[in-house]
């Protein structure tokens, strides 16, 4: 937002303003700065802001952000002063743990030559490092802003009986003071806009100066609507009421504003300071993603090394792996799921979202029991302005509502926090899917649910009770069964869901020691039946976590902690007999043979770590750490060493890092692999090796790119053959397996107006079933993955964004060859007679290839796959969705809309392929055609 | 002036995506030619094998010798010729080899079986070319499981106490018959023989010699079970099949009657989604059901629910007709909770052309039970 009003009369417009999204820094009175100059006046009577007073040291034991220690006379062009142009520039800038400016974006601007003068006086500024808890000091970003006001003359007013000299004496009759919440720091340049309820409609408007101060002198007295506005932070509406003969002073406090997108919620890659990656998503962007419909954990498949998942399936497919080694955590917490039915939305709505911690490999020892990324939603915590904050969103799929507030109870904040969200597309897809002879008995519905209180013991501690929750339902009635699956007919049924409750400890007891502790209780179920067969899973979890923090030097920290999972389990299902791998999974599914089971049992999983960050020198950081996992199951131990580093090859503009990590993560085998009568014992862990190596550079100050490249070795992980009798499977680990590939994220960072990247991933992963057999391609590989998105805010409240993809096809295990595709195949004829074996080559695609097999007891027929899995890659996947939105800023709410546009040009994305009754022919499925939805949001 | 610039692109591209909004789905709806559903029968198709004895309970071999009824297993297939109707206007000589013998695969995989047959066949394939050259019945060599023709009888041992007792559910054994409907001679596959994933035996043109697709051959199976307490299963009970609520005779003088419908077989399977006009609605819609018992489908012994309560077979029915079109050819008739739906009628268009329509109802349980109903109306002129 660009600030450029007239200041008003005998109004003493000042100058700097340091933004900062924590701790903003206290500003000067109106004084001549320490340094000893006079306020600097240009010669034609312009007056140039003062400097700004060095932020307060932070609190020992408190993280502090980056303090101007010097100030710097930014100047005023001829070209300004002649035409009178006055306001603010409003700087974004990146501060490097030296306290150098590395770079400073103009993101509000001014005309003639101000925005130079400002970036020129910036540069020349020193500042203190931002500093951790501990101390350690770390490079941060922060908003600055120059104020340009040109000197008004004092026109003497007729003198009064009262005012010696003949100038009448203003009355100061209100003033006060404005402060960022949650802290002492003080807000100048905040514009005060008074309006008079009733009366005359008196108007007046102030710029808070140094201090955060204000003052409105000789206002009459009455009621007056007083607005408090500041880029960065929500406005304030309030009402006073000014006496006769009274001062009133105030002092307001300003909350951040998250759409400003300063520091809200964050996407990044691994979290500091033990990463190889770091990838950030900032709030702006999350929200606007086109094609995700502002979902966080939707706009994490934008990111490189996350593949697109198929059509309709909320799945995370990271570095090739399968979804089910990826794991999923809520404030560090372990959940079953994270994305509602079809990945429609997340299980944890945005709105209380604080960051999203995603790991796509090598991550810290910290985490285990995964083989693929690991991605850890923070839940953040209720605003502590005191103000009564809500929200309510409607768009096609769910509404939502959200409430919070902060209490004192004594001298401890309360901050409590509700939220909750329900589907309603039940309302309109239920009648759809009646009338498509569906018989819907109960459309799908989901809800999910948050409450948080929490409080500070001590200014260094928080406690924290959450209780979360998800359920996703549906029914159906399937009156005409599937020509493939006679048998499966009848009613339909499938319910997943999860509960929570979490209590979270963190406490920084010095500036070397911490400590941070996670205890949940927990209930999931997951049940589906169809026709004769269901399924019923449910698991009481008890999880913990405690890690320990100790800084020996300013070089050396150690982490070490403990991590448990413990479950109780009870699974009843009946289910058909599953093909084994390696045979045709060819015979109606059901048809099979029956299974019955019902049994219960538990599983404990207790682990623990230590791990080390060593800074040998400056520019170099190394992080080695040994995990040590058991696993009841399988009655194994595992011990992974991992390490990952960081060098800075070139540390200051334009910065040049290299990065990289190997380590070894296992993974334990399911309960129904491992456990009688379903499994067999004797397994142990699936593993895998991860290494990485890649590349960060700095091209502009805006610009930075990153290559990474990465290899995953994999090897024991659990397959199933034929058993010794026909109805046990057995398991053994013998699969192997690698993924390698490579990423390549070009970053436009985020600035008043736009956001964008482009993210690309080439990678290939393959599996073997077992020693002797033919490597395959697995059927979430993906060869090429590329994202190009951004968003432009056109001003006024609007903002376009779009987003395109092109992505390599989906691979399929054809039953009928594809006679597009040409091309011949080799036939191999034995020898016979005394003559040689020959080769000779035929058509691809033969016209009279047996595709399937009738079977008689169903009347379907029994397909004969034309190629093994991943034999065919279906066509390119590309599609472009557009968003706009719409934002109505009131005084004390605001309003907002978006419309978003899943593939504009309606492209008939591949997602997999149909086949007529007995494979004699095929078509493509087709994706999500052209599709818009829209959202509506009032914020308060 | 500024504001005016920016609302000059921004209501164009409001205006654009809303049109988007509004008519995009309708855009996206396709109009492609769906698949042509089962019930059509414009290929030779096998439209059921009945058996005699779905389940066959266990039986010494020696008591099968004095008394082979008692182990023998009828198998019946209900065979039409739709590709020699449309293309010869007959049906033309339909093959058909039965191939048996193949009990407890590993796994219970069908496919296991199919290298045995393969060797089965070797031995009688020079038998079968005869058999086809001269349209008489082939005599095989003795002790192999083949039969010819559209039945076959084959005898079940004991085929439970040869294989080992699972640790749960109950002792059982699978055998795997397979047939083979061809309009031509069959011949090994030889580029396929090698492998399991292909089906190593072919139907090849008696007079060019080129091999034969889909049109004029079906490979098929079907299984039948032994449980060692020698429970059984009988073909689910048909007590009519009816034609706008009468019962269908099997008597020509009696045969329903239907007016022909006017719309071309081209415009009958567009998809429903396609923005047209419905082409039937100058037509006759007949209503077609079959009347089963209450108790059609009988208790599993092995299945029950979550809850423990105890499960029956599921049961359906496919309809097959020679002409006109069903809206639903394939509907469920009792659940596997043992509920017999009270809605279970499909609808029948007749054909443009006047003249006699078959229509084959196969009823099915879960269980590999069948009984086939075919019963003919006529259109009139």
């Amino acid at each position: 937002m660009i600030v450029a009003r007239a200041f008003p009369r005998r109004a003493a417009p000042t100058a700097l303003l340091l933004l900062a999204a924590l701790s903003p820094a206290r500003a000067l009175a109106d004084d001549p700065p320490q340094s000893g100059g006079a306020v600097p006046s240009g010669a034609s009577g312009a007056k140039i802001t003062k400097s700004a007073d060095p932020a307060p040291a932070a609190p020992a034991g408190q993280p502090s952000l980056p303090r101007p220690l010097t100030y710097v006379e930014p100047g005023y062009t001829d070209e300004a002063k002649a035409a009178g142009i006055q306001g603010t520039v409003v700087l974004q800038l990146d501060i490097g743990a030296d306290g150098k400016v590395l770079q400073a974006t103009v993101i509000s601007p001014l005309d003639k030559g101000l925005d130079e003068l400002a970036v020129a006086a910036v540069k020349k500024t020193e500042f203190s490092p931002a500093r951790r808890a501990d101390g350690t000091a770390f490079a941060a970003r922060i908003l600055y802003r120059y104020t340009f006001a040109l000197k008004t003359e004092v026109v003497d007013k007729p003198g009064t009986p009262d005012s010696p000299g003949g100038v009448a004496k203003p009355v100061e009759s209100f003033s006060g003071v404005v402060l960022a919440a949650g802290g002492d720091a003080t807000l100048a340049g905040a514009k005060i806009h008074v309006k008079e309820v009733g009366g005359a409609g008196l108007v007046r408007d102030f710029v808070t100066v140094e201090g955060g101060k204000f003052s409105f002198e000789d206002l009459p007295a009455g009621k007056y609507e007083v607005t408090i506005d500041l880029t960065g932070f929500q406005p304030l509406t309030v009402e006073e009421e000014i006496a006769l003969g009274e001062r009133t002073e105030v002092k307001y406090r300003l909350s951040t504003r998250a759409e400003d997108g300063v520091i809200d919620v964050q996407v990044r890659g691994n979290k500091p300071p033990r990463e190889v990656t770091k990838r950030t998503i900032e709030a702006r962007e999350i929200a606007r993603i086109p094609g995700t419909n502002g979902d966080a954990l939707r706009s994490l498949q934008n990111l490189p090394g996350v593949a697109r998942p198929p059509a309709i399936l909320g799945l995370l497919i990271v570095r090739g792996s399968a979804p089910q080694d990826t794991q999923t955590f809520i404030d560090g917490t372990p959940v079953p799921l994270i994305y509602h039915f079809g990945g429609l939305s997340s299980v944890v709505p945005t709105e209380v979202l604080e960051k999203i911690d995603f790991y796509p490999g090598n991550f810290s020892a910290q985490f285990g029991r995964g083989m693929g990324g690991i991605v850890d939603v923070g839940v953040r915590a209720p605003k502590d302005d005191g103000k009564l904050h809500g929200l309510a969103q409607i768009d096609l799929i769910d509404a939502r509502l959200l409430v919070e507030k902060t209490f004192m109870i004594g001298k401890y904040p309360l901050k409590l926090l509700a939220a909750g969200r329900r589907s309603w597309f039940d309302a309109w897809l239920g009648p759809v899917l009646s009338s498509a002879g569906g018989g819907a008995t109960q459309a799908p519905v989901y809800y999910d649910y948050q409450f948080i209180a929490e409080t500070n013991p001590t200014p260094n501690a928080s406690l924290r009770v959450s209780l979360f929750g998800s359920d996703d339902a549906l029914k159906l009635l399937l009156a005409d069964p599937a020509p493939g699956e006679p048998a499966i007919s009848g009613n339909l049924g499938l319910h997943t869901g999860f509960q929570r409750v979490q209590i979270k400890y963190q406490n920084q007891y010095s500036d070397k020691d911490a400590l941070s502790t996670v205890v949940a209780y927990g209930h999931d179920e997951l049940g589906f039946g169809l026709g004769p067969l269901f399924f019923n899973l449910d698991v009481d979890t008890v999880t913990g976590r405690l890690e320990y923090t100790h800084r020996f030097s300013d070089s050396v920290r150690f982490n070490t902690g403990f991590d448990i999972y413990r479950g109780f389990y009870t699974v009843a299902f009946r289910l058909p007999q599953g093909p084994a791998p390696g045979q045709p999974p060819n015979q109606p599914f059901s048809t099979q043979q029956f299974r019955s089971v019902a049994q219960d049992g538990e599983v404990l999983y207790p682990s623990t770590y230590v791990e080390l960050e060593v800074t040998p020198m400056k520019r170099l950081k190394l992080v080695p750490g040994l995990r040590v996992d058991y696993y009841s199951n399988s009655d194994s131990v595992d011990v992974a060493p991992r390490v990952s580093g960081r060098f800075d090859v070139v540390p200051t503009f334009p910065k040049t890092s290299v990065k990289g990590g190997v380590g070894l993560f296992t993974q334990p085998p399911a309960f129904n692999e491992v456990t009688p009568p379903l499994g067999n014992p004797g397994l142990v862990s699936n593993r895998a090796m991860h290494y990485s190596l890649g590349v960060e550079q700095d091209l502009t100050k805006q610009v930075e790119v990153s290559v990474e490249g990465f290899y995953k070795q994999l090897d024991g992980l659990v397959l199933t053959g034929l058993g010794a009798t026909t109805d046990i499977r057995t398991y053994s680990n013998s699969g192997t397996g690698n993924v390698a590939g490579a990423e390549l994220l070009l970053k436009y960072k985020p600035d008043d107006r736009f956001f964008g990247w482009l993210a690309y991933t080439l990678s290939r992963s393959v599996r073997t079933d077992g020693p002797g057999t033919k490597e395959h391609l697995t059927s979430f590989d993906q060869t090429h993955n590329l994202v190009l998105l951004g968003s432009y805010k056109l001003g006024g409240g609007w903002e376009f964004g779009a987003r395109f993809r092109l992505v390599s096809g989906n691979l399929v295990a054809p039953t009928v060859c594809n006679s597009a595709a040409g091309g011949v195949r080799p036939v191999f004829t034995p020898p016979k007679d005394g003559a040689a074996p020959k080769v000779t080559y035929v058509p691809s695609c033969d016209p009279n290839r047996i595709n399937s097999i009738y079977h008689a007891p169903s009347g379907a027929y029994t397909q004969i796959p034309f190629g093994g899995v991943g034999s065919e890659r279906l066509p390119m996947f590309h599609s472009l969705d557009l968003r706009i939105d719409k934002r109505w800023q009131f005084k004390t709410w605001q309003l907002s809309a978006y419309l978003d546009v899943q593939n504009v040009y309606n492209n008939g994305n591949v997602e997999g392929l149909q086949y007529n009754f007995n494979y004699t022919s095929r078509n493509y499925v087709t994706g999500i055609p052209i599709l818009p939805s829209i959202g509506l949001r009032g914020e308060l | 002036m500024a504001s005016r610039k920016k609302s000059s692109y921004r209501r164009p591209l409001l205006a654009a995506l809303g049109l988007t909004a509004l008519f995009g789905p309708a855009a996206a709806s396709g109009c492609a030619v769906n698949f042509s559903p089962p019930s059509e029968l414009g290929a030779l198709r096998v439209l059921s094998v009945s058996v005699d004895k779905p389940y066959i309970a266990p039986t010494p071999a020696e008591d099968c010798a004095k008394d082979p009824a008692k182990c023998t297993i009828h198998f019946d297939a209900e065979v039409y010729d739709g590709f020699g109707v449309q293309s010869e206007g007959a049906e033309r000589p339909i093959n058909i080899l039965w191939i048996g013998g193949c009990f407890n695969p590993e796994g219970d995989q069908y496919s296991l079986c199919i290298f045995p047959l393969l060797e089965i066949f070797k031995q009688a394939a020079a038998t079968l070319d005869d058999a086809v050259a001269s349209g008489k019945p082939p005599t095989f060599p003795p002790g192999l499981p083949l039969g010819w023709g559209r039945s076959f009888s084959m005898v079940v041992p004991d085929i439970v106490s040869s294989r080992p007792k699972p640790s749960f559910g109950p002792h059982y054994g699978v055998g795997y018959v397979f047939f083979l409907a061809c309009a031509g001679r069959f011949a090994l596959l030889e580029s396929n023989a090698s492998s399991a994933s292909n089906f190593p035996i072919g139907c090849f043109d008696t007079d060019t010699g080129e091999q034969l697709g889909a049109e004029s051959f079906v490979p098929g199976y079907t299984q039948i079970y032994s449980f060692d307490d020698g429970r059984v299963n009988q073909n689910p009970t048909v007590n009519a099949l009816t034609f706008d609520g009468a019962e269908m005779s099997d008597e020509p003088a009696k045969y329903p009657k239907a007016a022909p419908c006017d719309v071309p077989e081209s415009d009958r399977n567009l998809p429903p989604s396609c923005s047209r006009e419905d082409p039937y609605t100058a037509c006759t819609a007949y209503e077609i059901d079959v009347d089963v018992p209450d108790d059609v489908s009988e208790i599993d012994p092995d299945a029950k629910d979550e809850n423990g309560k105890q499960l029956r077979e599921a049961v359906w029915v496919n309809y097959y007709a020679d002409a006109g079109n069903f809206d639903s050819d394939i509907k469920l008739l009792a659940t596997a909770a043992g509920d017999v739906l009270p809605e279970r009628k499909v609808h029948w268009i007749a054909p443009a052309t006047p003249g006699p329509a078959t229509i084959w109802a196969v009823v099915r349980d879960a269980r590999g039970g069948s009984t086939t109903v075919v019963r003919t109306v006529n259109v009139a002129e």
